[in-house]
């Protein structure tokens, strides 16, 4: 596994993203509005980590990047999606957080209206969910922290929050994985990428104590289901906590890299199908695409946080 | 206790072995139980125990064995005779992956362990040490073994979770890995008396077997854990290194 092994796989995934776009775009309707719309947030989630290690790609995946963030941009910045936000501030976690993570990443100056939008709207979102379990609050909190304009104009919105609510998350729970469902092990990974603030924050060992050997286990466990959406999340994890000098890193890195398809996608889990897709009349190939995505997403983004970072340790 | 309830009202009509006997007889030892049928019970097991031939003896499980000779203090002779050839067998000097020693075979069944598993020891007691020093295994191949845990634990692989806590056990691993295992384990007992949830309560004679085994192997595996200074395996292969 080298570095040319790793670029050439994102590459392989990012053409495969490119081809199947349109699935992505929920202003088409081609999908459920809620299939839609998770698909292009987590598109949006995808490009925000993407974009940090652009520059280790080579020149045609760089070109699709680009060309997934015009394809967004043009999506967030038209009214008929914008305006869902102030119309249903219920539905902020479905059109605003893909919103926000476009935000953190778009460099253009054609920005105000998302950005006044989501300003006049993301106080009254988060209020009206109290809802949501901690790693949601944790993500909420992180995106809008992470955008100046919007943060400085909430006071009651603080980064210290995050912390709040990753002390009530299964983080500090009794770490009972023997009885951990496929929910809880989600909970657990997408509450270390808010909590680390994807990786730009290292978490206390003494405040969450054998967090990082969780993270190791159920990785390699999750080698053995060949479950790749966890066991991607999982060393996205173990990226931003660090642990690149980990022994496992490099094999699980591997186990990822041997699983890509020759079309790009990496495959998803044996569990139920995401949507049915039968009854919406979509072919097999389509099927393949919208059951894949999410799989291949966090695969191409565990090979790129490992890319940028493993080698200069 | 709603354990001796279940045992005592089917015990006879459960079909044992005459070997059996050694694995009932630890059982009731180590959970301490102190009234005048458990007292009679041993005492019966004890007697059948005596009559065993060489033959009956080869076929019960070795550990089990050594435990009951441990527990007794006092060795029948056929047992000590089988004792003594096992106890070399284990003391050999090196140990590789082509042993099948208890209980360094389960790590044949892990994959994804990238080497072979070879201790070499100066002296003769090459599986004592190895035992009794944990860090002899690189962790690596501990993380391994814990992630097997989980994964046969998420799927109700009581059995093969059992065997995998009785390594981890004679490794003297005791983390939160393995509570959360052995909390799962407990969490299983059924309140009616028996290791398991089968969703019914009427069971044929193969099925009162299959439980009776499963109840007893489960009591063992959490009456070892309770042990917090040495465990099981290593406090019976020091008593029989030194007969």
């Amino acid at each position: 596994m080298t570095p040319a092994h790793l670029s050439k796989a994102i590459g392989n995934s990012l053409k495969w993203v490119h081809k199947n776009m349109h699935f992505f775009d929920p202003t088409k309707k081609l999908l459920p509005e809620k299939q839609s719309h998770k698909m292009f947030s987590e598109l949006q989630f995808f490009l925000s980590e993407l974009v940090k290690g652009q520059s280790f790609l080579n020149r045609q995946a760089q070109d699709i990047i680009d060309e997934i963030r015009s394809f967004s941009r043009r999506i967030i910045l038209s009214p008929d999606y914008y305006e869902q936000l102030q119309l249903y501030p219920s539905k902020f976690r479905m059109y605003g957080m893909a919103a926000m993570y476009f935000l953190s990443y778009w460099n253009g100056d054609d920005i105000q209206t998302i950005k006044d939008v989501i300003g006049r709207t993301c106080k009254t979102a988060y209020s009206i969910s109290p809802e949501m379990p901690p790693f949601r609050k944790m993500e909420y909190l992180y995106c809008i922290c992470s955008i100046p304009d919007i943060f400085n104009g909430n006071t009651d919105i603080e980064p210290s929050l995050i912390d709040e609510y990753a002390r009530k998350s299964i983080l500090r729970s009794s770490l009972d994985l023997a009885n951990y469902t496929i929910h809880d092990e989600y909970a657990m990974t997408h509450a270390v990428f808010y909590l680390t603030q994807m990786g730009k924050r290292k978490i206390i060992p003494d405040e969450y104590p054998n967090i990082k050997e969780c993270l190791i286990i159920l990785a390699i466990k999750n080698m053995y289901e060949k479950d790749l959406d966890l066991l991607g999340e999982y060393v996205i994890d173990l990226c931003f906590c660090d642990c690149y000098s980990n022994e496992h890193l490099p094999t699980l890195i591997d186990f990822i890299l041997n699983q890509q398809r020759s079309e790009g996608f990496f495959p998803r889990p044996q569990r139920n199908s995401i949507v049915d897709t039968k009854a919406m009349n979509h072919d097999s190939q389509d099927t393949d695409s919208i059951d894949n995505y999410h799989t291949t997403l966090v695969c191409a983004m565990a090979l790129t946080n490992y890319l940028r970072n493993a080698f200069q340790h | 206790m709603k354990y001796g309830e279940w045992f005592n009202n089917n015990l006879s009509t459960i079909h044992l072995y005459p070997y059996d006997s050694f694995l009932v007889f630890n059982t009731l030892s180590m959970l301490h139980i102190e009234n005048h049928d458990v007292y009679e019970l041993k005492h019966d097991l004890v007697n059948k125990i005596e009559k065993l031939e060489i033959e009956d003896l080869a076929l019960a499980p070795k550990f089990q064995i050594m435990l009951y000779s441990y527990l007794q203090n006092n060795p029948h002779d056929k047992i000590t005779l089988l004792m003594r050839d096992w106890v070399a067998y284990l003391n050999k000097t090196t140990i590789t992956d082509g042993d099948y020693s208890f209980p360094m075979y389960f790590f044949q069944e892990l994959p994804f362990v990238p080497e072979k598993i070879v201790v070499n020891a100066p002296s003769q007691n090459a599986y004592k040490t190895f035992i009794q020093n944990s860090k002899t295994l690189p962790k690596r191949v501990l993380d391994y073994l814990e992630a097997h845990l989980i994964y046969h634990f998420q799927r109700n692989n009581f059995m093969i979770g059992m065997d995998l806590l009785k390594v981890t056990s004679a490794l003297h691993i005791r983390n939160f890995i393995t509570a959360t295992c052995i909390n799962k384990l407990a969490l299983n007992f059924n309140v009616l008396g028996y290791f398991g949830l089968y969703q019914k309560t009427d069971f044929s004679e193969t099925e009162k077997r299959h439980i009776f085994y499963r109840s007893l192997e489960a009591l063992n595996i959490l009456t070892e854990y309770c042990d917090h200074y040495d465990s099981l395996e290593k406090k019976v292969f020091d008593y029989h290194v030194k007969q």
